[in-house]
């Protein structure tokens, strides 16, 4: 799929892009971090086999499956101290400011410095973090670069369809965002030019150390690529590997049950035959009656 | 990650265990002597046959007597008279009797009354006997 050089820009840009999208989910760096390494981690010692050379969208599918169960024991785990908060009135006057009520933004020019301006960027990152996930997934994996449309729409389990309109809603609410700040962009190619390098750039520390991540999990990739030993596995891979086909065979599945509780439900007997039997023996047709050899021909005629 | 599965899997077959025990535990089968007068005096027409009966038909009995409480005196006398032949029949003629009665119940009324009296008649002309064999 890809070739050699592809695949060196890709190892650059990947983690990275990776690090950015956990940050931007998580607010924290060293979060942010742990859940790539533990993504590549995951893919090296688990999926080896279900991988030939799809490693980038194999890797961003299973960091984004982490990346949400992660942001949902978070969520899980926040929420008592939150209800425990919702129950303690407060002032509007008690209620922090959002990032964005503080931040000063200025209007883009033409000397290219807008994106690098530390005010810019911390506007940018508390624009996506107001945005919807799907659509914050969207503008970060089609405009990130390290992906293309393809396997971007792959590592969503969605269409390309369907995420590029995710991403035209993404960067028109942000353009919205930027605009009611004072910094009105001319036209969306002025709006991405000026948002995606301002994007958040993990430190030489981070940045070292994520490489080294990546170099170290294709290494083990190479030398660790075998057949899968469990039936589980190959099954795991299959659905990582297939996406799409995952969604139809859940669809699948569900609608073989709700088939088979109807067809069921028209077959079983009365639900309490008790209730049948009690107006059967008081009502005003003989026993000898409903069991006559006749009765179905007497019905009929 | 995969402590949680496992404590998963390992509650998943508890619940199944458990279930598979409560549904395989065998009814009850109270003998005649074990009922209470309640269910002694409906049940009354089946006193020398209650304890041949097996465990599931005793419970299918057992559950008619609250029923039976709630019918009015003419119903409760068809029941009555009813209930030996009833609890002698097997269980696939009880199926079919429940099967054609509910037939009947979805005839309008005019014809479930036709129905049976052409039973009736049918059932005279093949066994003259006074009464028709009606009960």
């Amino acid at each position: 799929m890809a070739s050699r050089k592809e695949m060196d820009i890709v190892a650059t840009r990947l983690p990275t892009q990776a690090w950015q999208h956990a940050l931007i989910a998580l607010g924290d760096a060293p979060a942010a971090a742990a859940v790539v390494a533990r993504a590549l981690d995951l893919l090296t010692s688990r999926y080896a086999h279900a991988i030939k050379d799809d490693f980038p969208r194999l890797f961003y599918r299973i960091f984004l499956q982490l990346l949400r169960r992660r942001q949902f024991c978070r969520d899980t785990s926040r929420l008592p101290a939150r209800l425990l908060a919702a129950l303690i009135p407060r002032s509007e006057a008690q209620r922090p400011p959002h990032p964005l009520e503080l931040l000063t933004v200025a209007a883009p020019g033409d000397d290219g410095d807008w994106p690098r301006q530390g005010a810019h960027r911390a506007a940018l990152v508390a624009a996506l973090q107001l945005l919807p996930r799907t659509e914050r997934q969207a503008f970060l994996l089609l405009d990130g670069g390290a992906l293309d449309a393809a396997d971007a729409a792959f590592a969503c389990g969605c269409s390309r369809r369907a995420l590029q309109r995710r991403r035209n809603r993404a960067l028109r609410t942000l353009m919205a965002i930027f605009a009611a700040k004072g910094a009105a962009f001319a036209d969306e190619a002025q709006a991405i030019a000026c948002l995606v390098p301002a994007l958040p750039v993990p430190d030489s520390g981070q940045a070292a150390a994520l490489a080294a991540a990546f170099d170290a999990s294709l290494a083990r990739l190479a030398s660790r690529r075998r057949k899968p030993q469990k039936a589980s596995a190959r099954v795991a891979g299959w659905a990582l590997r297939h996406p799409h086909q995952q969604g139809g065979l859940l669809l699948a599945l569900l609608l073989a049950l709700a088939g088979g509780v109807i067809v069921l439900g028209r077959s079983a007997p009365a639900p309490d035959p008790s209730a049948t039997d009690i107006h059967l023996l008081a009502g005003d047709a003989a026993i000898d009656q409903l069991l006559d050899p006749h009765f179905d021909e007497a019905r009929h005629e | 990650m995969s402590d949680w599965r496992r404590r998963y899997r390992l509650a998943a077959c508890a619940m199944l265990i458990a279930a598979a025990s409560a549904h395989a535990r065998p009814p009850e089968a109270p003998d005649w002597e074990q009922l209470d007068a309640q269910q002694q005096r409906v049940l009354a027409p089946l006193s020398t046959e209650w304890n041949r009966f097996s465990p599931v038909h005793k419970q299918q009995l057992l559950a008619l007597v609250p029923r039976i409480e709630q019918l009015s005196p003419v119903e409760k006398q068809r029941v009555s008279a009813r209930l030996r032949q009833w609890a002698d029949l097997s269980e696939e003629q009880r199926a079919e009797a429940r099967r054609r009665w509910l037939q009947l119940q979805s005839l309008p009324a005019g014809q479930r009354q036709q129905l049976l009296t052409r039973l009736k008649m049918r059932r005279q002309a093949l066994n003259p006997t006074p009464n028709g064999g009606q009960e």
